[in-house]
């Protein structure tokens, strides 16, 4: 099995919150990520830094929201993806 | 049809330059993906892009040194400087190449891709001495990229594999020229370069923007 590389995982946590309606849950997210917990609180905390996610607490229950950047960072990242597909560098 | 020196060296001075610069937009674009993603191998495609872009300038700069009489007289500082720009043209050629293998079959991750990039340093160094040497090399490290985007193209069925395994194909064909050295033919070497690079800047910009 090939070993996800720092940007992979980005795209599989931000992808999985697209395809979530732009909100999810953290154990979803940990589900579709295919994440440790603590990895994944590890890089939700990078995204949120970074302004990729917005992490909000409702009623004692954590959301994860995608935001606009996070939106603009996933089609950058898939227009990368697709480049390094055609010029065969994965 | 009589063509003057002057008209050839003209003509290989233009497609140097065209070629330099499609070499150019394949390394930005290449860079642009290694900053969004942070993947080392869009880096050292990019760079070895621009490597391949500095040696066509290079390439362009002889043709105006060499197309000056001076340069054929041995000692003159026309002729030394035709001499190191043909010398960095080959360096830089050589280590773009070696950079794109790397990239494209993921030496640069693991402990045996650190021991050949020791031997590509010394192919690299052994090209710089000899002109035949640095061709054969050329030749083995663009057959090499040539299979990687065949066998692509054979698993992948996609056409854009296809395209730039055809690309590399000529560019091969533009190196393997040189062997046969026939005066009439001097056009057909940067025409080659020309089409191939041509084909990898449409290849990646229609994918970077699809």
């Amino acid at each position: 099995m090939v070993r996800r590389s720092k940007s992979d995982i980005i795209w599989d946590m931000l992808v999985a919150i697209q395809l979530a309606g732009g909100s999810i849950k953290p154990t979803r997210l940990l589900y579709k990520s295919n994440l440790s917990y603590n990895k994944m609180k590890e890089y939700l905390a990078e995204l949120d830094e970074n302004n990729l996610v917005n992490i909000q607490t409702k009623d004692e229950r954590k959301h994860i929201s995608i935001t606009d950047k996070g939106h603009f960072y996933v089609s950058e990242l898939r227009k990368a993806r697709n480049f390094a597909r055609t010029v065969g560098l994965r | 049809m009589h063509l003057t020196t002057g008209a050839i060296f003209s003509f290989n001075f233009i497609i140097n330059i065209l070629v330099s610069f499609m070499a150019l937009t394949v390394a930005y674009y290449s860079y642009r993906a290694h900053k969004i993603a942070g993947t080392y191998d869009f880096g050292y495609f990019s760079l070895g892009f621009l490597s391949l872009s500095t040696s066509f300038l290079i390439n362009a700069f002889s043709m105006i040194v060499w197309a000056m009489n001076a340069a054929h007289i041995p000692g003159t500082l026309t002729e030394c400087t035709y001499f190191a720009s043909t010398l960095l043209f080959r360096f830089f050629m050589m280590l773009g190449l070696v950079l794109i293998l790397f990239a494209t079959k993921n030496l640069f991750h693991n402990f045996k891709g650190k021991l050949t990039i020791y031997l590509f340093m010394l192919v690299i160094i052994l090209s710089l001495s000899s002109n035949i040497l640095f061709y054969i090399t050329s030749v083995a490290l663009l057959l090499v990229i040539a299979e990687h985007y065949f066998v692509r193209t054979l698993q992948k069925k996609n056409n854009m594999s296809l395209y730039l395994f055809i690309a590399m194909i000529l560019l091969l064909l533009g190196i393997i020229r040189f062997f046969f050295i026939i005066p009439y033919f001097c056009m057909i070497q940067p025409t080659l370069f020309f089409l191939s690079f041509l084909i990898v800047g449409m290849v990646v910009i229609k994918a970077y923007k699809h």
